[in-house]
């Protein structure tokens, strides 16, 4: 039996199902993300376990109990609000201390002078939140739901208001928090590359339905269907036909192929050594854009134009209108419906 | 510059349209005597001396405080309670309870006074002609404005999340009420009464047809004195004018956000200066 066990969770809004079914499990320590773009029912879902959106099937336990219809305030559950929701009329202090001094638990300052000091707002006690940084509001939302020693901790896209450099060292923070604390986090966002970065495990989800679980390697490298190669990565997408004519039917494959841009090689010569791993296809550069770290080039193959990623290293690079030779690795190639 | 000058003139001459009766009345109210002159021969104290030494004056600010206090408390109880229900938890029904609140608004007085009259003058409750309606109206109103202000005021604190996140730190529904939401409200809640109480101050139309004198309020003070004595109204004018000038200054200072970063800045000295400090260690 795992610490949260969701199943056959079902949540309608008129004829729209926002939850079609959704069954899942996670495990006690674990992290997990909810991934999808906005109106696929991460959210829905996220607020479901909270208990302040309500569900029309399904069961919800934590830990072996059934909190489907328990309210929110007895639910053991702490969650950090994309816009945090700290309480303007009260400081840093008593936005923490809040949730204990309601339990009446002896010991809360002691208890919320160590979470401030482990969350590095020792010196933002006395401030309002209206007075603080995107990034120590959201300390404080964080350290609000830990004091409470939640058996689940819920983040709705916390990151989403901070800037790119802010919310990168958040990341490593709440990542190296939740390890400390062993504690259940299941977090939602639309931002793949922080799914990837943060989770344990990931739950693809698309239409109100989960349609792919597992690590970000896995979601990753072996995406299930289109949309998921789509959002995952810039996967190209060949269809079935076309990749046989390139490939004179070398293998059997039985769907579309799907092919991360930054597994195929591309190069000047012809390279014999290359082509027992691969498939040898020769191109012409159609464009060239420099990303960064990354070179992205666009190569005009039969019928369809690829992408294909590289370093920005001080190795050859290729102008628009050259042909090149490239080599799509046999392993590369994934099969999606 | 051309359009520079085109703007002062146009300002000065509207504040002289506008500030000229009420200086007029101003000088009036102190005149002596005033009748070829441009500016008064003499001047005295006399009208407001008389004022301040009549008991019906008192006894009419007196009434008109009590009525206003009464229904704005009323209507603002009413209305807070409706509307963070229906905005929290049936959002659906929104839309009725705007169209509700705004109705008073697009009724004119005189029809309104007529309907209240029917209303109230038949078997089961005869209230017209007594004091007690005018509770009832004046809270009726000031709805569009109170329900503006406060359903304003419930959005811009992002209520919504704060409940449920005050819920989820194990308070009640109630408790998140009383603990969260109205304290950070209570600016948006002053505003409104405030803003009800200077218009109730000078409403005159519906106290007049539907008590008249047998519940004399300022307004019906004023215009009975008004066939006696101009430099006596006048001096009344002046009266009630000052005291709206005092509750609109104090409504801007409720809202005026200087006031909230005054208190930032002070609590912010502090770490800015060491801040800076340790800037200039560094460099």
């Amino acid at each position: 039996m795992s610490y949260v066990e969701i199943e056959s969770l079902v949540k309608q809004y008129g004829d729209k199902t926002v939850l079609d079914d959704i069954s899942l499990s996670v495990e006690k320590g674990e992290f997990i993300t909810l991934l999808g773009q906005s109106g696929c029912g991460k959210s829905t879902l996220l607020r479901s376990i909270a208990g302040i959106a309500d569900v029309d099937a399904g069961v919800i336990k934590v830990n072996g109990h059934d909190i489907t219809h328990l309210p929110s305030r007895k639910r053991g559950i702490g969650m950090v609000f994309q816009s945090y929701a700290l309480f303007p009329n009260m400081t840093v202090t008593q936005n923490i201390s809040y949730g204990l001094k309601l339990k009446k638990k002896k010991g809360h300052i002691k208890i919320v002078q160590d979470m401030m000091a482990m969350m590095g707002l020792e010196e933002l006690g006395d401030r309002y939140p209206h007075e603080l940084s995107g990034g120590q509001q959201q300390r404080v939302a964080l350290s609000r739901s830990l004091v409470m020693e939640p058996e689940v901790l819920l983040l709705d896209e916390p990151f989403s208001a901070l800037d790119a450099k802010i919310r990168k060292a958040l990341q490593q923070e709440i990542k190296n928090i939740q390890r400390k604390l062993n504690i259940t986090t299941i977090f939602v966002t639309h931002d793949q590359k922080e799914a990837m970065i943060l989770s344990d495990r990931i739950f693809v989800m698309n239409q109100g339905k989960i349609v792919q679980t597992g690590t970000p390697d896995e979601v990753y490298i072996q995406p299930r269907n289109k949309f998921i190669a789509g959002f995952m990565g810039s996967y190209n997408i060949i269809p079935l036909n076309m990749f046989k004519q390139w490939t004179n039917h070398a293998i059997h494959f039985e769907k579309d192929i799907a092919i991360r841009p930054e597994s195929i090689m591309i190069s000047q010569q012809e390279e014999e050594d290359k082509k027992e791993q691969a498939y040898h296809l020769t191109g012409k550069v159609v464009a060239k854009m420099v990303t960064g770290n990354i070179l992205i080039y666009r190569v005009a193959l039969p019928d369809q134009t690829i992408q294909i990623d590289t370093l920005y290293q001080y190795n050859e690079q290729f102008e628009e209108g050259e042909e090149v030779h490239i080599y799509i690795p046999i392993k590369a190639c994934v099969q999606v419906s | 510059m051309k359009g520079t000058k085109w703007h002062i003139i146009v300002s000065v001459v509207l504040a002289i349209y506008l500030v000229l009766p009420l200086v007029g009345t101003l000088l009036y109210s102190l005149a002596g005597e005033w009748s070829t002159t441009i500016l008064p021969k003499s001047w005295t104290f006399e009208w407001y001396i008389q004022l301040f030494q009549d008991d019906r004056f008192f006894q009419a600010l007196g009434r008109t405080v009590f009525v206003i206090a009464v229904a704005v408390i009323l209507s603002i109880a009413v209305i807070l309670l409706a509307t963070i229900t229906i905005v929290l938890y049936f959002p659906k029904w929104e839309g009725a309870l705007k169209t509700i609140a705004l109705l008073p608004y697009s009724v004119p007085g005189v029809a309104l006074a007529v309907g209240l009259i029917n209303l109230y003058a038949n078997d089961v409750v005869n209230i017209a002609g007594t004091p007690w309606i005018l509770f009832g109206i004046y809270a009726i109103i000031i709805m569009p404005f109170v329900y503006q202000g406060i359903r304003n005021s419930l959005y811009t604190i992002n209520a919504r999340d704060m409940i449920q996140a005050a819920e989820l730190l194990g308070a009640s529904k109630l408790q998140a009420v009383i603990t969260v939401v109205l304290p950070n409200m209570k600016k948006g809640i002053f505003s409104a009464a405030f803003l009800a109480i200077s218009m109730l101050f000078g409403e005159f139309a519906l106290a007049n047809l539907l008590v008249g004198g047998r519940f004399e309020t300022l307004q019906i003070y004023l215009y009975q004195q008004l066939s006696k004595n101009g430099h006596l109204t006048s001096a009344i004018v002046i009266c009630y004018y000052t005291i709206i000038v005092w509750i609109t200054l104090f409504l801007l200072y409720l809202q005026s956000p200087k006031r909230q970063k005054q208190t930032r800045a002070i609590k912010q000295e502090m770490p800015i200066s060491a801040m800076q400090n340790a800037n200039l260690e560094g460099e």
